[in-house]
């Protein structure tokens, strides 16, 4: 559908990757009319370059209700995924297999045993995760390297196709959605709604959701959302399909549904430059072969990196606009963990006007407390 | 990272080799990265071997060389420092390298041949790059073609000068179009094989107008004519049953081809085929001007993205595109550029004027005859034969059913259908797809090339066993 | 029968091995127009479907020919030069290989 024509709908999410797209169609089944504004140019930037954890260990250290979230999250992938199996015949390939933080030293080891206890004092999220000894994690992942001392085990966690997820629900908003590709230059509160201006025309809507990522910062203003994102790069690397040896989920390496093995877990600041460097690659290379010895003798495919939407904390903000009501505003870089419930209570919220009612704890006001 | 040579050429064909000796007899270190076994590109082939009474007959391999013998001699008398099998791995260009400039340096990171030349890979920071990275076989895409068996045109040519093989027995089919293909048939023919049957996929007339062309096309050589290629080409189709108007192009067979249909001015037809070979001409090899990520054009003659390039083939500080790999042109144009980059390399290193070479008009008129060629042979449509059930990227057994299954609103380039389907993300890392995928995607959405785009391009060029990979090491001073 | 005939003059015989079985091949042969020569149809396996494939381009291109030489897992034959004695290993496809050279 072209933009030129002024597109008309009870509400517009804009930014078409994972956490647009999982808002957009969770909207659409509560009767929204849904308009889904694809701002990304022959790309889906943070969503196609996304290592595909369904994480929930570790999260939400002093942030009991980021731990809730996470856990519930995980619970409801399986439905989630099931629906979009049955829906479109696209599998998102999540696995809920458990998964491991791997650590490579006692030092490592004992920085993962100092977080998880603290973790187990606070309320919410899920409390069965536990420290495995060598044998024990020997017993788990036998391909693992001599190097691994022993590491951190969930049993919610798991992972996920990222791209297959988008492409499942990319499948889904066809029909249940109207996805007009634009490049978003603003959105401005109207008469009735908002008017959403790009470079192929413009299109109202009585509510808006921005879900632009790290495009959130400059869209939100005008509608009164504050979103203080930073770009975190983090590069990936991917190797030759390899005959099924891990199963499980680690926090630095896994083997997809393909066989193919992604490796990654670097954080860098390094503005909007989405250029790969050897340096790091190296480091998240080496260790895997580490973690991993057989992968030594894998062939190393492609590398490439994406910018992670990191909000000063790492937790998602969700935002209802107090200065322009029917204004929101999601972002997070945990897409992947978080599309079950994009897609389920968090649409649901923004459906009854009541996400800053229901997620009080993710507003950006977190932010202002004085230090 | 602190310069250790002044220039790195990459590719030893025409357009390196002429690169590499002037820019040594310049005065300037030089390392020669060329992944091929020996010296000579795909033109030139194993010419060294062959001209010194090798794999195929001394006055064949006198016409197939010619211009050869003359630059594999300036290439040893120049003391470049040549490696053979080395493959390139990555390249960082100066704006990602401390400040652009003639301080500047490019890393260069590639791999040698061997697992016994520990470290395997290596790192060069060279003052100055010329990639000649050549040109390759543009996919025909149809169904079967994955199929051992089919292969392209030039995969029989490098077979035959690399070890004189010459398809042979019954059941050998020819199909495509352009001065190649009838090429490979004279040469099969010559050498006593059989050639069961030409496809003739090409634009009405073009297949005549091969002796015309050939010599100019393939290596600009008007002398090659009066040799006698054109009385060559022109008996070549004599006695072969060539098929035109072709539709419905299918290759059959379980673990390899056995039979290949199609119907020919609304016939149906079944032959029998063991070895099919398939030519829809040649196009730049992308990897390094994409990985550079370089601003392309498409060109319509051409029917390929070419880097957009300086007079002198520069496209960033210290980095030039010559030759085929950025541009198809043939031997004489590409080795014409290899000399005009050089010349510049050396004016940018102080050591001479910057110059156009006595060349530079010459290659202006070689490069407008060029044109007239092209003209003779566009590519082969792409929906001519690229049904629902072709492969698209056979390293990922992509169909083209799926590419159009995921094209809709919003999902309309390459980069975002690679996401969706896989396209492009195997170990040929998209040198076989993104040229029909760009054209694929052009012709369903009645977008222009330029609008698509491409794939995206990332490290590393060639797959790196990640044990070689961890252990790199910085190159030590070259011998120069 | 082999798609492939030398045309020239005999080059120095050498031999290499490919999955244990004794290839003839000629000094100045690629691994790849080597196996090519010795009716080898197929060198490589897709990696996707595990069906064999075979060189497209031999000039580094295609992946058709990937296979291990030497004890390298990753060499692409049409770009590695035959030596007497080379160690040949083709990915094991679908298909059984017997039969085969």
């Amino acid at each position: 559908m072209s933009a030129r024509m002024s597109t008309q709908g009870d509400i517009a999410v804009i930014g078409a990757g994972l956490v647009g797209s999982a808002l957009a169609l969770g909207l659409a089944r509560t009767g929204a009319r849904v308009t889904l504004v694809d701002a990304a140019a022959d790309d889906f930037h943070a969503s196609a370059a996304n290592f595909g954890l369904v994480w929930v260990q570790g999260k939400g250290l002093g942030a009991p209700d980021y731990a809730a979230l996470s856990f519930r999250a995980a619970q409801t992938w399986d439905g989630f995924a099931a629906d979009l199996v049955q829906a479109t015949g696209i599998s998102p390939a999540y696995r809920r297999t458990g998964g491991v933080r791997i650590a490579l030293d006692e030092a490592e080891l004992e920085r993962t045993r100092a977080n998880l206890a603290r973790l187990h004092n606070q309320p919410g999220g899920a409390q069965d995760t536990e420290i495995l000894d060598r044998d024990a994690l020997r017993a788990l992942l036998p391909g693992i390297g001599p190097e691994a001392v022993g590491a951190a085990y969930c049993p919610h966690d798991g992972h996920a196709d990222p791209l297959m997820t988008l492409r499942a629900l990319r499948a889904m908003l066809e029909t249940r959605a109207t996805i007009v590709p634009m490049q978003v230059t603003r959105v401005r509160p109207a008469r009735a709604g908002f008017v959403i201006e790009g470079d192929t025309g413009r299109i109202q809507a009585e509510r808006v959701v921005l879900a632009a990522g790290l495009g959130n910062v400059a869209l939100g203003p005008d509608l009164g959302l504050h979103a203080p994102v930073r770009p975190q790069r983090g590069q990936i690397l991917i190797t030759e399909r390899l005959p099924p040896f891990l199963d499980l989920a680690t926090h630095t390496v896994r083997q997809t549904a393909d066989g193919t093995v992604m490796m990654g877990d670097s954080k860098e600041d390094a503005g909007f430059d989405r250029g790969t460097t050897q340096a790091v690659a190296r480091d998240i290379a080496a260790r895997a072969v580490r973690s991993f010895p057989a992968l030594a003798r894998a062939r190393l495919v492609r590398s490439w990196s994406g910018l992670r939407v990191m909000s000063p904390d790492g937790l998602p903000i969700y935002q209802a606009s107090a200065t322009h009501p029917g204004a929101y505003l999601v972002t997070c870089h945990s897409g992947v963990t978080l599309a079950s419930l994009h897609a389920g209570e968090v649409a649901h919220a923004i459906a009854d006007d009541a996400l800053d009612a229901r997620y009080p704890e993710f507003a950006p006001t977190r932010f202002e407390v004085a230090a | 990272m602190s310069k250790v040579i002044d220039l790195c050429v990459i590719g030893a064909g025409p357009a390196g080799l002429a690169a590499a000796a002037r820019a040594a007899q310049g005065g300037l270190n030089v390392l020669l990265l060329d992944e091929q076994p020996a010296a000579g590109g795909q033109v030139w082939r194993n010419a060294g071997a062959a001209l010194a009474g090798g794999s195929m007959p001394a006055a064949q391999a006198e016409k197939a060389y010619h211009g050869a013998a003359a630059a594999l001699r300036r290439l040893a008398a120049s003391g470049v420092d040549h490696r053979a099998g080395a493959t390139l791995i990555d390249i960082a260009a100066p704006e990602t390298a401390p400040g652009p400039g003639p301080e500047a340096v490019v890393e260069i990171t590639w791999r040698a041949p061997s697992r016994a030349e520990a470290p395997r890979i290596r790192q060069t920071a060279a003052g100055a790059v010329i990639c000649a990275t050549g040109a390759q076989e543009r996919p025909l895409i149809f169904p079967g073609a994955e199929l051992p068996g089919v292969m392209g045109v030039g995969a029989i040519q490098s077979a035959y000068k690399q070890s004189g093989l010459v398809p042979g027995g019954e059941g050998v089919v020819l199909a495509g179009h352009g001065p190649l293909l009838l090429l490979t048939l004279a040469q099969i023919r010559a050498a006593g094989g059989r050639v069961a049957a030409v496809l003739d996929l090409g634009a009405p007339g073009a297949m005549a107008a091969v002796a015309r062309t050939l010599p100019r096309a393939l290596i600009g050589d008007p002398a090659l004519m009066a040799r006698g290629a054109g009385l060559m080409l022109r008996r070549a189709l004599s006695g072969v049953p060539v098929y035109r108007r072709v539709t419905g192009l299918r290759a059959h067979g379980a673990d390899s081809i056995e039979a290949v249909s199609f119907s020919s001015a609304g016939r149906a037809t079944r032959l029998p085929a063991r070895l099919l070979g398939v030519h829809d001409g040649v196009i730049p090899n992308a990897q390094v001007s994409r990985l550079l990520n370089l601003r392309h054009v498409w060109d319509a003659g051409q029917g390929a993205f070419l880097p957009v390039r300086d007079t002198d083939g520069a496209v960033a500080p210290g980095i030039w595109l010559v030759g085929d790999g950025a541009g198809i042109g043939g031997a004489e144009i590409a080795a014409m550029e290899g000399e005009q980059a050089a010349r510049a390399a050396l004016a940018r290193a102080g050591r001479g004027p910057d110059v156009q070479g006595p060349a530079a008009r010459h290659l202006t008129r070689r490069r407008a005859a060029r044109r007239l060629v092209e003209a003779l042979y566009p590519p082969v449509p792409m929906g001519a034969y690229a049904t629902d059930d072709a492969l698209i990227c056979r390293c990922e057994t992509v169909r083209v059913a799926d590419v159009r299954a995921v094209l809709g609103t919003g999902i309309d380039g390459p980069n975002r259908v690679k996401a969706m389907t896989r396209c492009g993300m195997g170990p040929c890392q998209g040198r076989l797809c993104a040229n029909p995928l760009t054209r694929l995607i052009s012709a369903e959405t009645g977008r222009s090339p330029d609008a698509v785009g491409a794939l995206r391009i990332r490290p590393p060029l060639k797959p790196v066993l990640l044990m070689d990979y961890l252990a790199p090491e910085t190159m030590p001073e070259v011998s120069a | 029968m082999s798609l492939f005939r030398r045309s020239g003059p005999p080059a120095g015989a050498i031999t290499i091995t490919v999955d244990g079985r004794a290839v003839p091949a000629c000094a100045g042969d690629t691994v790849a127009t080597a196996m090519l020569a010795a009716g080898y149809d197929a060198i490589g396996a897709h990696v996707k479907s595990g069906r064999p494939s075979a060189p497209w381009c031999l000039i580094g291109v295609c992946f058709g020919c990937q296979c291990s030489i030497d004890g390298a897992p990753d060499a692409q034959a049409c770009l590695v030069p035959a030596r007497d004695g080379m160690v040949v290993e083709t990915p094991q496809p679908l298909t059984d290989k017997e039969g085969k050279a």
